[in-house]
């Protein structure tokens, strides 16, 4: 059965969202999240591009500046609460891993 | 030496990995995709190098958009920022090439690479496929309901044959291709929620074999009626593939790209294109039309035959050679005969009609007799029963009132040394004089006309002469 749009965050959305805690430039999220995850996450041009697409529509990032073809965004606070949610659910994720391994160990 | 290059490529659209495949060893041979057209691929010569390439899709691409529009540059420019340069692109179909050994592809998440295909699919190809699919079963049943009701008709003519084979083909072609399209869909929409982008398996073989199938079809129709005895066929077949095919994909491809260049918008390409290629095959197949039967009314089409005038209009008076005249059978002369003989083939059957019949102008029109003929020849002796019910339903296919019908009666088909004879009857006014022979590879329709009842030294004769001819 399909996810609902956005209900989880997969770890490329996360992170452009994380980088949308502060201005910046769609572009330059393509440098920042490999530098953000030690180049562990990369993203790829077409799926950002989408991506910042489909978050403004869902009101969870907004545009804030227009320069020619560049544009920047910005988190607004509905993208705030579902970046939360997501770290709230990788923790909870975190702590089942080590309820049931450090008890083991 | 050579510096660009045009080729025609054939694949699954969805196919991307394929394509990309192919597109990494074009240029490791020298050749970079420089632009895609609707019908060619150009390449250009370059120093031959490793290069990687991208194919995907920007559904909100239209191929009547004047030029990419900023949000499509914008996707530009992001994938520029990471090394892709735009190759080509044709509609939504984006390519990309990277000169870095081992980039970021542009699409990292299959879950929104599926979508985008999906997205463009719909918009492009899919409904289009859909379209011809529809198309090739009508036309399947149309050709299948001809083939029930006048099988020697469709069977002896190569034209209907190769309509036959194409649409066929064009159905099996656009059957696979949306079958596949839809299967792969589903378990790419699977694959990626499991964060796997699914490759697609195209087709490509099986278009091959299809294309080259259509093609040897249209050879084997144009050979066949180049070398037909029919210059009207001939001219029609030259006009269709000479004039009508090109002239309409022409006009409509000149009508789109001089749109483009206006920077009209895609609407307004769109519409104007569509609707000049509907009137573009009307009146060029109306123009074809009127010609054909102008030149025929002129006598263009009469070939070496001489040819005479009456009342206004100008008719052949061809003087063929046939296996069997009225002299023969009656043995008398008349002058002011008229002798044609025509024939169609297939590869599967062949007719051959001959017809001696009084010139309009002679004055003993009305009382001369007249003999007309057609010998079916059926190559294919599966088909033999097929056309014998064929012939003799078209003797019976009657729109009369019961009592006023045509209708077969069996005869005695030894005095013709046949194997079955039927003679035309109609309920109100009994047997005529035309009759259906059933020999061993070849039935043989024969009307004498009015006026004359054939005798059983005539019917021998019609044996020795049409039983066993070849022409």
């Amino acid at each position: 059965m399909p996810r609902a749009k956005f209900q989880t965050l997969t770890e490329q959305m996360f992170y452009i969202l994380l980088c949308l805690k502060e201005e910046c430039y769609g572009m330059d999220i393509l440098d920042r999240v490999p530098i953000m995850t030690q180049h562990r996450v990369n993203v790829g041009s077409g799926t950002l591009y989408n991506l910042l697409e489909q978050f403004a529509q869902a009101g969870m990032i907004r545009e804030t500046k227009v320069e020619g073809r560049r544009r920047s965004y910005i988190l607004t606070d509905y993208g705030r609460e579902m970046l939360e949610r997501e770290y709230q659910r990788i923790r909870a994720q975190a702590e089942d891993f080590c309820r049931i391994f450090g008890e083991d160990e | 030496m050579k510096e660009k290059k045009r080729t025609l490529e054939i694949f699954s659209y969805y196919d991307c990995s394929r394509l990309e495949k192919h597109l990494t060893k074009m240029a490791e041979k020298g050749w970079l995709l420089e632009s895609i057209s609707s019908f060619l691929w150009t390449y250009r010569r370059i120093e031959p190098e490793k290069l990687t390439f991208c194919v995907c899709w920007y559904p909100k691409a239209s191929a009547f958009d004047p030029e990419p529009s900023e949000e499509q540059q914008t996707f530009y420019d992001f994938c520029q920022h990471t090394g892709w340069v735009l190759a080509g692109a044709f509609g939504q179909m984006q390519v990309f090439y990277n000169e870095a050994p081992d980039p970021i592809l542009i699409e990292t998440d299959p879950v929104m690479e599926v979508d985008a295909i999906h997205r463009s699919a719909k918009r492009t190809f899919l409904p289009s496929q859909l379209v011809l699919l529809v198309l090739s079963l009508l036309n399947g049943w149309l050709f299948a309901a001809r083939l029930l009701n006048d099988p020697v008709g469709v069977l002896a003519s190569a034209a209907n044959l190769f309509t036959g084979l194409c649409w066929l083909f064009i159905f099996l072609l656009e059957a696979v291709e949306c079958g596949g399209y839809f299967l792969w869909h589903h378990r790419a929409v699977r694959a990626a929620e499991q964060g796997e982008f699914l490759e697609a398996k195209g087709h490509r073989t099986f278009q091959l074999i299809c294309l080259a199938a259509v093609g040897l079809g249209m050879v084997y129709y144009l050979v066949s009626i180049l070398t037909s005895e029919d210059p009207m066929m001939i001219a029609i077949a030259l006009l269709m593939f000479g004039v009508y095919l090109p002239g309409v994909y022409l006009l409509t491809y000149g009508i789109k790209t001089f749109l483009k260049k206006k920077k009209a918008s895609a609407r307004v390409n769109r519409t104007v294109t569509i609707l000049s290629a509907f009137a573009a095959a009307f009146v060029l197949f109306g123009g074809i039309t009127w010609g054909v039967l102008f030149g025929s009314s002129r006598g263009w089409f009469a070939g070496e035959d001489e040819t005479y005038e009456y009342h206004g209009n100008i008719f052949a008076d061809p003087q063929d050679d046939l296996p069997l005249t009225v002299e023969e059978l009656l043995g008398v002369n008349f002058d002011g005969y008229t002798r044609e003989r025509t024939s169609h083939q297939s590869l599967l059957v062949a007719q051959y009609e001959a017809r001696q019949s009084p010139r309009f102008d002679t004055d003993d029109y009305s009382e001369m007799p007249r003999l007309e003929y057609t010998i079916t020849l059926v190559k294919a002796s599966a088909l033999y029963d097929l056309c014998k019910k064929g012939l003799l339903a078209g003797w019976e296919d009657d729109w009369r009132p019961e009592g006023q019908k045509d209708c077969t009666i069996p005869v005695d088909p030894a005095p013709w040394g046949a194997e079955d004879a039927y003679q035309l009857a109609n309920q109100e006014y009994g047997p005529e004089n035309t009759f259906l022979l059933c020999y061993k590879d070849r039935l043989v329709e024969i009307d004498f006309g009015y006026g004359w009842e054939v005798t059983p030294k005539q019917m021998s004769l019609v044996s020795e002469k049409l039983g066993n001819v070849n022409r």
